[in-house]
């Protein structure tokens, strides 16, 4: 690549010589009458400094040569011919000779200066830009795909990355053929290579102060400069590795005491929500068994409904615990399908009607909702856990209401109470799975318990987003965003 | 309709449920007939007339969808399948097997007592033989393809009309996506569920059937469709 741009800039250096001295030989020729005959020559003179500050040493020289020609050919007695009558014509031809190729020369060696200090300007910058983009670098893999680029981009050698894990050398790419893993472990080892029996390509390795992070392996030997180039690499991309390591060791840490935090709080949380309805469940039965003789109708009938709405209550706090493990666990697969908004809504409404029927619940929902691309029971699920949450801070008879839009680039489900209302600081919290189970079904001011946590994951697995906005006549909205998705409509008719 | 002259059968395994089935549908004036495994269930459902069959999927001697297997090939007797929350597809295997129907534990009596007695009706009915089908102000003749809602005569393309036929002939009974899509498009299309989707939103904008007050077709959430009975 780069020898082929040389080999053009020098061609088009001649043909700029050629040129330079024809335009030269002209004017020349119109200054004559004007200027004293060996005057003539620092116009040559101008044109080779030209050409030497322009193009490089070769067209200096030609141009020198073609100047000293053309004008012995045209300006010096005998005319047209290359003979040379006067004596000191042929003494300024020799000296034009020579100063020519001095001025050449040098103006072709600042030349080469300048490009070479402009080289290295340019490596200093691509260094540069390289270790700021390892300083930014937030994860492991961010850096070595960073480190990837650079040595792409440095040279054209196949290369891959050796990393160790569990005693095993892995390869990236897996399919790159590397020396066999006792010359690797050497290597990894803090061995140099050219103590090692002879090895075809290249090793750099990137390290921190007690350890190896990771190998770069060229399947040749680099020039010098790239050599240098990579070595610098390596230690940034080595410094940034050990950086990110050190996070994710961190961040791992963290991960397991709050695993462990979520267990012990859950457990609490079974405890306490499962037997808040179970002893009224047990209460009004035993009462039931006990004293039914000597109850009114009204009474049994009263704890009769106790034991049913109890139980009901017992099992959605079940479906939130299923839930939520299964979610923290990560081990929900989205089924999705096509399915109209309109349909889930409905689903959520009958399966809290007992609760909702004894309020009044408006249904706004825009005739032109397309059909949505999600696992509809997650989307059920993740309303009536919101209605469950708007239905208990509503007392019977206050109003609910449900509004669905379509925006230009999502669907927006809008479900607004007139309960108490959710305080500022504690906006974000109530979807903190940590903090719901924390607090209890029936311990927070709000009234929101892990339902809210288990919508908000339920929302988030879709693309979608959960926020609580102040209901301007009192009291909540949730502000439920679905993305949209393109239906491929087929041959229905 | 007799209704004393009803004969239920429930595959159960668990004492308890057993119990409270047979109290209520006892009350309704049923005759229970109980078998506590599906070896016994499946004895019992071809030794004597069986009504319909109520059947738990988790017995302890054999899963409950060769159950299903089983009983269809004997006959065509109403089964309800009762299983447990958040299996989906279990629910559709039961149904694509042959069941008619399902509830889901835990569940009130009223549920399943409306199930039982659309099933009963329909099995007495068999509007399948009728040209005329007749659900409230709906009027469907099968023979020339003609739809009246409120005595208005309402076009319908042949999609529509093969879909609306196919829930109508058997009210109550939950058709799956699958079969819905075998039947209407044929085979290749039966995950296409969006074409099923964008067609029932035609045939209910055309019934003018509100989705959430739905007067005819019911979507049961990642399962299927039934026709209100």
């Amino acid at each position: 690549m780069f020898n082929i741009t040389k080999t053009t800039s020098l061609i088009t250096g001649y043909w700029l010589a050629t040129l330079t001295v024809i335009v030269i030989s002209l004017v020349t020729e119109l200054l004559t009458p004007w200027l004293p005959h060996t005057s003539l020559l620092l116009l040559f003179m101008a044109g080779i400094v030209f050409i030497s500050a322009k193009t490089a040493l070769g067209p200096a020289i030609f141009a020198s040569a073609l100047s000293f020609t053309v004008f012995n050919f045209f300006f010096t007695e005998p005319f047209f011919t290359l003979d040379i009558t006067h004596r000191h014509d042929f003494a300024t031809l020799l000296l034009f000779i020579s100063v020519s190729l001095i001025t050449g020369n040098l103006a072709s060696k600042m030349r080469q200066a300048i490009a070479d200090s402009r080289q290295a300007l340019d490596r200093q910058h691509r260094f540069f830009s390289f270790s700021q983009k390892m300083t930014s670098a937030a994860t492991s893999q961010e850096v070595m795909s960073r480190l990837k680029y650079a040595v792409e981009q440095t040279t054209s050698t196949p290369f891959c990355f050796i990393e160790k894990q569990q005693q095993q050398f892995i390869c990236t790419p897996s399919t790159f053929s590397v020396p066999d893993d006792e010359i690797l472990n050497s290597i990894w080892q803090y061995e140099r290579e050219d103590e090692l029996p002879h090895i075809k390509g290249q090793f750099f390795s990137l390290r921190s102060a007690d350890k190896t992070l990771a190998l770069i392996y060229l399947s040749k030997r680099l020039s010098e400069s790239q050599s240098s180039a990579l070595h610098t690499f390596s230690n940034l991309a080595a410094l940034a590795l050990q950086r990110t390591l050190l996070a994710e060791d961190l961040e791992k840490t963290r991960l397991i005491s709050e695993t462990e935090q979520l267990r012990s709080a859950l457990l609490s949380s079974v405890s306490h929500d499962l037997r808040t309805p179970l002893s009224s469940i047990i209460g009004s039965a035993s009462s039931l068994l006990e004293y039914h003789e000597k109850l009114s109708q009204q009474d049994q009938q009263q704890l009769l409904t106790t034991i049913l709405d109890e139980s009901q209550r017992l099992d959605r706090h079940i479906q939130n615990l299923l839930d939520m493990t299964r979610f923290g666990q990560g081990k929900v697969t989205l089924k999705r399908d096509w399915v109209d908004i309109k349909d889930i809504t409905a689903g959520a409404l009958y399966r809290l009607h007992d609760e909702l029927d004894k309020r009044h619940v408006e249904i706004d929902i825009q005739d032109n909702m397309p059909i949505i691309w999600v696992h509809g029971l997650l989307i059920e699920q993740a309303l009536v856990n919101i209605l469950d949450n708007a239905s208990r801070v509503t007392p019977v008879g206050g109003q609910i209401h449900l509004a669905a839009r379509l925006t230009t680039d999502c669907i927006e489900i809008d479900i607004s109470d007139n309960g108490p209302g959710i305080a500022d600081q504690e906006k974000e919290k109530i979807f903190d799975m940590f903090y719901s189970v924390a607090h209890g079904d029936s311990q927070t001011k709000t009234g929101t318990g892990l339902g809210l946590a288990i919508s908000k994951g339920m929302i988030a697995a879709h693309g979608g987003n959960i926020t609580v906005l102040d209901n301007p006549s009192g009291g909540t909205i949730m502000h439920v965003t679905l993305p949209k998705h393109p239906v491929v409509y087929g041959p229905e008719k | 309709m007799n209704i004393a002259a009803k004969t239920i059968l429930i595959i159960e395994d668990e004492a308890q449920i057993r119990q409270f089935l047979r109290i209520s549908l006892e009350a309704q004036s049923y005759t229970v007939v109980i078998a506590t495994n599906a070896a016994e269930g499946l004895e019992l459902a071809g030794k004597q007339p069986v009504d319909l069959i109520i059947l738990d999927l988790g017995l302890p001697d054999r899963d409950g969808q060769q159950v299903i297997q089983e009983l269809r090939k004997r006959s065509q007797i109403p089964i309800i399948v009762l299983s447990v929350r958040a299996s989906e597809d279990e629910k559709v295997r039961a149904l694509d097997a042959g069941a008619n129907d399902y509830v889901t534990k835990p569940f009130g009596i009223s549920e399943l007592m409306a199930r039982v007695r659309a099933l009963i009706r329909i099995n007495d009915n068999q509007p399948s033989t009728q040209a005329k089908i007749q659900f409230d102000n709906l009027t469907i003749d099968t023979q020339s393809h003609e739809v009246w809602l409120d005595n208005q005569a309402i076009h319908l393309s042949r999609k529509e009309f093969e879909l609306l036929y196919q829930l109508t002939v058997t009210p109550g009974r939950i058709l799956t996506h699958q079969q819905l899509l075998k039947i209407i498009w044929g085979e290749h299309f039966v995950s296409e569920t969006h074409y099923l989707r964008i067609l029932v939103g035609h045939l209910r904008q055309k019934l003018n059937d509100d989705p959430m007050q739905p007067r005819f077709i019911i979507t049961v959430q990642g399962i299927g469709y039934r026709f209100k009975y």
